[in-house]
Protein backbone atom coordinates (compact mmCIF):
# COMPACT_ATOMS: atom_id res chain seq x y z
CA UNK A 1 0.00 0.00 0.00
CA UNK A 2 2.73 2.28 0.73
CA UNK A 3 4.17 1.53 -2.25
CA UNK A 4 1.09 2.52 -4.20
CA UNK A 5 0.84 6.21 -2.09
CA UNK A 6 4.37 6.72 -3.51
CA UNK A 7 4.04 6.07 -7.06
CA UNK A 8 0.40 7.95 -6.68
CA UNK A 9 2.85 10.64 -5.07
CA UNK A 10 5.60 10.22 -8.05
CA UNK A 11 3.29 10.63 -10.43
CA UNK A 12 1.79 13.69 -9.06
CA UNK A 13 4.71 15.18 -8.57
CA UNK A 14 5.88 14.02 -12.37
CA UNK A 15 2.49 16.22 -13.19
CA UNK A 16 3.54 19.08 -11.23
CA UNK A 17 6.70 19.54 -12.46
CA UNK A 18 5.85 18.83 -15.78
CA UNK A 19 3.55 21.10 -16.14
CA UNK A 20 0.13 20.20 -16.52
CA UNK A 21 -1.61 22.14 -19.96
CA UNK A 22 -4.62 23.91 -18.93
CA UNK A 23 -6.20 22.30 -21.33
CA UNK A 24 -6.25 18.92 -19.43
CA UNK A 25 -9.62 17.87 -19.78
CA UNK A 26 -8.97 14.18 -18.51
CA UNK A 27 -10.99 13.26 -15.26
CA UNK A 28 -12.73 10.53 -13.62
CA UNK A 29 -15.85 9.48 -14.74
CA UNK A 30 -18.44 8.02 -12.13
CA UNK A 31 -21.29 6.16 -13.66
CA UNK A 32 -24.23 4.12 -11.98
CA UNK A 33 -24.63 0.88 -13.47
CA UNK A 34 -28.83 1.48 -14.26
CA UNK A 35 -27.86 0.65 -17.56
CA UNK A 36 -26.87 -3.25 -17.37
CA UNK A 37 -28.08 -5.66 -18.43
CA UNK A 38 -28.89 -9.70 -17.88
CA UNK A 39 -26.08 -11.78 -20.39
CA UNK A 40 -28.17 -13.52 -22.76
CA UNK A 41 -30.47 -15.63 -20.55
CA UNK A 42 -28.04 -16.06 -17.67
CA UNK A 43 -30.67 -14.54 -15.35
CA UNK A 44 -32.95 -11.91 -14.87
CA UNK A 45 -31.79 -8.12 -13.42
CA UNK A 46 -33.39 -5.77 -11.74
CA UNK A 47 -32.57 -1.98 -12.73
CA UNK A 48 -33.49 0.05 -9.45
CA UNK A 49 -32.68 3.48 -8.77
CA UNK A 50 -29.42 2.83 -7.28
CA UNK A 51 -27.80 -0.43 -9.23
CA UNK A 52 -28.47 -3.33 -10.92
CA UNK A 53 -29.59 -6.08 -8.81
CA UNK A 54 -29.52 -9.92 -9.36
CA UNK A 55 -33.15 -10.52 -8.86
CA UNK A 56 -32.83 -14.33 -8.03
CA UNK A 57 -32.40 -15.38 -4.44
CA UNK A 58 -30.94 -18.79 -5.91
CA UNK A 59 -28.63 -18.40 -8.86
CA UNK A 60 -26.26 -15.78 -9.92
CA UNK A 61 -26.16 -13.74 -12.92
CA UNK A 62 -23.73 -12.06 -15.50
CA UNK A 63 -24.38 -8.55 -16.35
CA UNK A 64 -23.26 -6.72 -18.67
CA UNK A 65 -22.50 -2.76 -18.49
CA UNK A 66 -20.44 0.15 -20.91
CA UNK A 67 -18.45 1.64 -19.13
CA UNK A 68 -17.51 5.37 -19.93
CA UNK A 69 -13.87 6.32 -19.87
CA UNK A 70 -11.59 9.39 -20.94
CA UNK A 71 -8.59 8.41 -23.34
CA UNK A 72 -5.24 7.53 -21.26
CA UNK A 73 -2.67 10.39 -21.78
CA UNK A 74 -0.06 9.81 -20.20
CA UNK A 75 2.53 7.79 -22.24
CA UNK A 76 2.75 3.97 -20.04
CA UNK A 77 -0.14 5.02 -18.39
CA UNK A 78 -3.30 2.26 -17.41
CA UNK A 79 -6.81 2.59 -17.93
CA UNK A 80 -7.98 1.95 -14.47
CA UNK A 81 -11.46 1.61 -12.54
CA UNK A 82 -12.86 1.17 -9.53
CA UNK A 83 -15.87 -1.34 -9.63
CA UNK A 84 -18.17 -1.30 -6.24
CA UNK A 85 -20.97 -3.14 -5.63
CA UNK A 86 -22.32 -5.84 -2.88
CA UNK A 87 -22.44 -9.59 -3.36
CA UNK A 88 -19.89 -11.90 -1.90
CA UNK A 89 -18.41 -14.00 -5.03
CA UNK A 90 -18.96 -11.57 -7.59
CA UNK A 91 -16.30 -11.36 -10.67
CA UNK A 92 -15.64 -8.90 -12.63
CA UNK A 93 -14.02 -8.30 -15.99
CA UNK A 94 -13.07 -5.69 -17.66
CA UNK A 95 -12.50 -6.46 -21.27
CA UNK A 96 -11.25 -3.52 -23.88
CA UNK A 97 -12.02 -4.08 -27.28
CA UNK A 98 -10.69 -1.93 -29.96
CA UNK A 99 -13.04 0.04 -32.13
CA UNK A 100 -12.42 -2.22 -34.73
CA UNK A 101 -13.95 -4.94 -32.85
CA UNK A 102 -10.64 -6.41 -31.66
CA UNK A 103 -10.29 -7.54 -28.29
CA UNK A 104 -7.30 -5.88 -27.22
CA UNK A 105 -7.08 -6.78 -23.44
CA UNK A 106 -9.09 -7.67 -19.97
CA UNK A 107 -9.00 -8.20 -16.42
CA UNK A 108 -10.54 -9.87 -13.82
CA UNK A 109 -11.27 -8.93 -10.49
CA UNK A 110 -13.42 -10.56 -7.77
CA UNK A 111 -15.09 -10.05 -4.81
CA UNK A 112 -14.20 -11.88 -1.01
CA UNK A 113 -16.27 -9.28 1.23
CA UNK A 114 -20.08 -8.82 0.81
CA UNK A 115 -19.48 -4.93 0.14
CA UNK A 116 -17.07 -4.29 -2.66
CA UNK A 117 -14.84 -1.94 -4.05
CA UNK A 118 -12.63 -3.81 -6.70
CA UNK A 119 -9.75 -2.02 -8.60
CA UNK A 120 -8.63 -3.13 -12.13
CA UNK A 121 -6.47 -1.87 -14.19
CA UNK A 122 -5.47 -2.48 -18.23
CA UNK A 123 -2.07 -1.08 -19.49
CA UNK A 124 -2.48 1.83 -21.94
CA UNK A 125 -1.52 -0.56 -24.83
CA UNK A 126 -4.33 -2.66 -24.15
CA UNK A 127 -7.04 0.40 -24.02
CA UNK A 128 -5.53 2.86 -26.72
CA UNK A 129 -7.02 5.76 -27.62
CA UNK A 130 -10.19 4.83 -29.84
CA UNK A 131 -10.58 1.21 -27.48
CA UNK A 132 -14.15 0.67 -25.71
CA UNK A 133 -14.05 -0.85 -22.46
CA UNK A 134 -16.87 -3.18 -21.69
CA UNK A 135 -17.41 -4.59 -17.92
CA UNK A 136 -18.86 -8.55 -17.42
CA UNK A 137 -20.16 -9.33 -14.11
CA UNK A 138 -20.90 -12.67 -12.68
CA UNK A 139 -23.09 -11.84 -9.53
CA UNK A 140 -24.22 -14.36 -7.07
CA UNK A 141 -27.65 -14.07 -5.72
CA UNK A 142 -28.98 -10.80 -4.34
CA UNK A 143 -25.68 -8.96 -5.53
CA UNK A 144 -25.63 -5.67 -6.97
CA UNK A 145 -23.11 -3.90 -9.37
CA UNK A 146 -23.49 -0.05 -8.04
CA UNK A 147 -21.58 1.88 -9.87
CA UNK A 148 -17.59 2.04 -12.04
CA UNK A 149 -15.51 4.91 -11.65
CA UNK A 150 -13.26 5.52 -14.67
CA UNK A 151 -9.47 6.83 -13.32
CA UNK A 152 -7.96 9.56 -14.34
CA UNK A 153 -4.39 8.49 -14.49
CA UNK B 1 -11.53 0.56 0.40
CA UNK B 2 -7.70 1.51 1.84
CA UNK B 3 -6.67 1.74 -1.84
CA UNK B 4 -9.28 4.07 -2.64
CA UNK B 5 -8.47 6.25 0.26
CA UNK B 6 -4.40 5.69 -0.99
CA UNK B 7 -5.79 7.47 -4.47
CA UNK B 8 -7.39 9.63 -2.36
CA UNK B 9 -4.42 10.60 -0.63
CA UNK B 10 -2.13 10.56 -4.05
CA UNK B 11 -5.44 13.32 -5.41
CA UNK B 12 -4.73 15.34 -2.04
CA UNK B 13 -1.12 15.42 -2.75
CA UNK B 14 -1.48 16.76 -6.27
CA UNK B 15 -3.47 19.00 -5.60
CA UNK B 16 -1.89 20.19 -2.59
CA UNK B 17 1.44 20.41 -4.87
CA UNK B 18 -0.61 22.84 -7.51
CA UNK B 19 -1.57 26.06 -5.98
CA UNK B 20 -3.85 26.90 -8.51
CA UNK B 21 -5.89 23.42 -9.01
CA UNK B 22 -6.64 23.11 -12.86
CA UNK B 23 -10.67 23.30 -12.78
CA UNK B 24 -11.06 21.30 -16.03
CA UNK B 25 -9.36 18.32 -14.72
CA UNK B 26 -11.85 17.80 -11.91
CA UNK B 27 -15.43 18.47 -13.80
CA UNK B 28 -16.65 18.73 -17.15
CA UNK B 29 -19.66 18.96 -18.86
CA UNK B 30 -21.86 15.49 -20.09
CA UNK B 31 -24.12 15.43 -22.13
CA UNK B 32 -26.27 11.88 -22.83
CA UNK B 33 -29.39 10.65 -24.49
CA UNK B 34 -31.12 8.52 -22.22
CA UNK B 35 -31.51 5.71 -24.41
CA UNK B 36 -29.65 3.35 -21.48
CA UNK B 37 -32.67 4.11 -19.15
CA UNK B 38 -34.40 1.35 -18.20
CA UNK B 39 -37.88 0.21 -16.43
CA UNK B 40 -37.66 0.23 -12.96
CA UNK B 41 -38.04 -3.17 -12.11
CA UNK B 42 -40.74 -3.72 -9.74
CA UNK B 43 -44.40 -2.35 -9.75
CA UNK B 44 -46.31 -5.08 -8.11
CA UNK B 45 -43.79 -7.44 -9.45
CA UNK B 46 -45.22 -6.80 -12.92
CA UNK B 47 -42.46 -5.52 -15.51
CA UNK B 48 -43.69 -1.74 -16.93
CA UNK B 49 -42.58 -1.01 -20.13
CA UNK B 50 -40.48 0.92 -21.51
CA UNK B 51 -39.92 2.10 -24.93
CA UNK B 52 -36.48 3.12 -25.97
CA UNK B 53 -36.36 4.77 -29.07
CA UNK B 54 -33.74 6.94 -31.21
CA UNK B 55 -33.76 10.16 -29.20
CA UNK B 56 -35.79 8.60 -25.94
CA UNK B 57 -36.34 6.32 -23.42
CA UNK B 58 -40.53 6.51 -24.01
CA UNK B 59 -42.88 4.58 -21.36
CA UNK B 60 -46.60 3.87 -21.22
CA UNK B 61 -47.20 5.92 -17.73
CA UNK B 62 -44.24 3.64 -15.43
CA UNK B 63 -40.98 4.21 -13.65
CA UNK B 64 -37.89 5.03 -14.98
CA UNK B 65 -33.86 4.90 -13.90
CA UNK B 66 -30.55 5.96 -15.60
CA UNK B 67 -27.33 5.72 -14.82
CA UNK B 68 -25.91 9.59 -15.00
CA UNK B 69 -21.89 9.62 -15.92
CA UNK B 70 -20.64 12.81 -14.17
CA UNK B 71 -17.11 13.73 -13.50
CA UNK B 72 -16.02 15.09 -9.80
CA UNK B 73 -16.23 18.45 -8.71
CA UNK B 74 -13.98 20.92 -8.60
CA UNK B 75 -12.46 21.19 -4.94
CA UNK B 76 -14.26 25.09 -4.79
CA UNK B 77 -17.18 23.61 -5.89
CA UNK B 78 -20.48 23.86 -4.24
CA UNK B 79 -22.75 22.20 -6.00
CA UNK B 80 -23.18 19.18 -8.51
CA UNK B 81 -25.71 20.38 -11.03
CA UNK B 82 -27.45 18.76 -14.08
CA UNK B 83 -30.18 19.54 -16.26
CA UNK B 84 -33.05 16.84 -16.87
CA UNK B 85 -34.83 17.12 -20.63
CA UNK B 86 -37.70 15.56 -21.78
CA UNK B 87 -41.70 15.62 -22.55
CA UNK B 88 -44.64 14.67 -20.57
CA UNK B 89 -46.31 16.98 -18.79
CA UNK B 90 -46.34 15.75 -14.92
CA UNK B 91 -43.56 14.30 -15.26
CA UNK B 92 -41.55 13.69 -11.62
CA UNK B 93 -37.83 13.06 -11.27
CA UNK B 94 -35.83 12.58 -8.33
CA UNK B 95 -31.83 12.57 -8.36
CA UNK B 96 -30.11 10.16 -5.88
CA UNK B 97 -26.34 9.94 -4.87
CA UNK B 98 -24.62 7.31 -3.34
CA UNK B 99 -21.51 6.46 -1.86
CA UNK B 100 -19.01 4.10 -3.48
CA UNK B 101 -20.19 1.71 -0.30
CA UNK B 102 -23.72 2.42 -1.16
CA UNK B 103 -24.60 4.96 1.84
CA UNK B 104 -27.14 7.41 0.64
CA UNK B 105 -25.80 11.02 0.88
CA UNK B 106 -29.27 12.70 -0.28
CA UNK B 107 -31.67 13.47 -2.93
CA UNK B 108 -33.71 16.50 -5.35
CA UNK B 109 -36.40 16.69 -7.30
CA UNK B 110 -39.05 17.63 -9.23
CA UNK B 111 -42.50 17.11 -9.77
CA UNK B 112 -45.54 18.10 -12.42
CA UNK B 113 -43.22 19.10 -15.01
CA UNK B 114 -45.09 21.14 -18.03
CA UNK B 115 -45.22 19.02 -21.33
CA UNK B 116 -41.35 19.85 -22.27
CA UNK B 117 -39.21 20.52 -19.54
CA UNK B 118 -35.73 21.48 -19.03
CA UNK B 119 -35.31 20.78 -15.62
CA UNK B 120 -32.21 22.12 -13.48
CA UNK B 121 -31.37 20.21 -10.30
CA UNK B 122 -28.31 20.42 -8.14
CA UNK B 123 -27.28 18.74 -4.81
CA UNK B 124 -24.84 20.15 -2.32
CA UNK B 125 -21.49 19.41 -2.84
CA UNK B 126 -20.97 18.00 0.27
CA UNK B 127 -23.77 14.95 -1.28
CA UNK B 128 -21.99 14.21 -4.15
CA UNK B 129 -18.27 13.55 -2.90
CA UNK B 130 -15.35 12.51 -5.25
CA UNK B 131 -16.54 8.83 -5.47
CA UNK B 132 -20.29 8.80 -5.15
CA UNK B 133 -22.51 7.70 -7.61
CA UNK B 134 -25.61 9.64 -9.32
CA UNK B 135 -28.81 8.19 -10.42
CA UNK B 136 -32.03 9.45 -11.77
CA UNK B 137 -35.43 7.66 -10.89
CA UNK B 138 -38.60 9.42 -13.08
CA UNK B 139 -42.02 9.12 -12.93
CA UNK B 140 -43.33 9.18 -16.30
CA UNK B 141 -46.89 9.82 -17.53
CA UNK B 142 -48.28 7.58 -20.40
CA UNK B 143 -47.56 8.36 -24.04
CA UNK B 144 -45.34 5.96 -26.23
CA UNK B 145 -43.39 7.97 -28.26
CA UNK B 146 -44.32 11.10 -26.49
CA UNK B 147 -43.19 11.47 -22.87
CA UNK B 148 -40.13 10.12 -21.62
CA UNK B 149 -36.76 11.51 -21.00
CA UNK B 150 -35.02 12.70 -23.83
CA UNK B 151 -31.20 13.31 -22.17
CA UNK B 152 -29.52 14.61 -18.83
CA UNK B 153 -26.36 16.96 -18.63
CA UNK B 154 -24.13 16.88 -16.22
CA UNK B 155 -22.42 20.26 -15.46
CA UNK B 156 -19.47 21.36 -15.27
CA UNK B 157 -20.03 24.34 -12.32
Amino acid sequence: MTIKALKLFGIATLILFAGLPASKTLANINVGTNQCQAFGDSGQVANVFNGTYNDSSTAGVVMVCHVLRSPITTTGGAAAFFVDGDGIGTICTLASYQYTGVLLGTVTVASSSATYDLYASLPQEQAPYYAYIYLYCSVPPGGVVRGVTAIDN
Amino acid sequence: MKLRMVHALGIAMYVASVAVPTPSAHATNINFGANQCQPYFRIGNVHNDVDITLNFSATDAGLIVCSIPRTPLSPTATTASFYIDGSGAGTSCALLSYNYTGAFLGSVSFANSPSTYDQYLSLPAAQVPYYAYTYLYCVVPGGFSTNGIRGVTSLDW
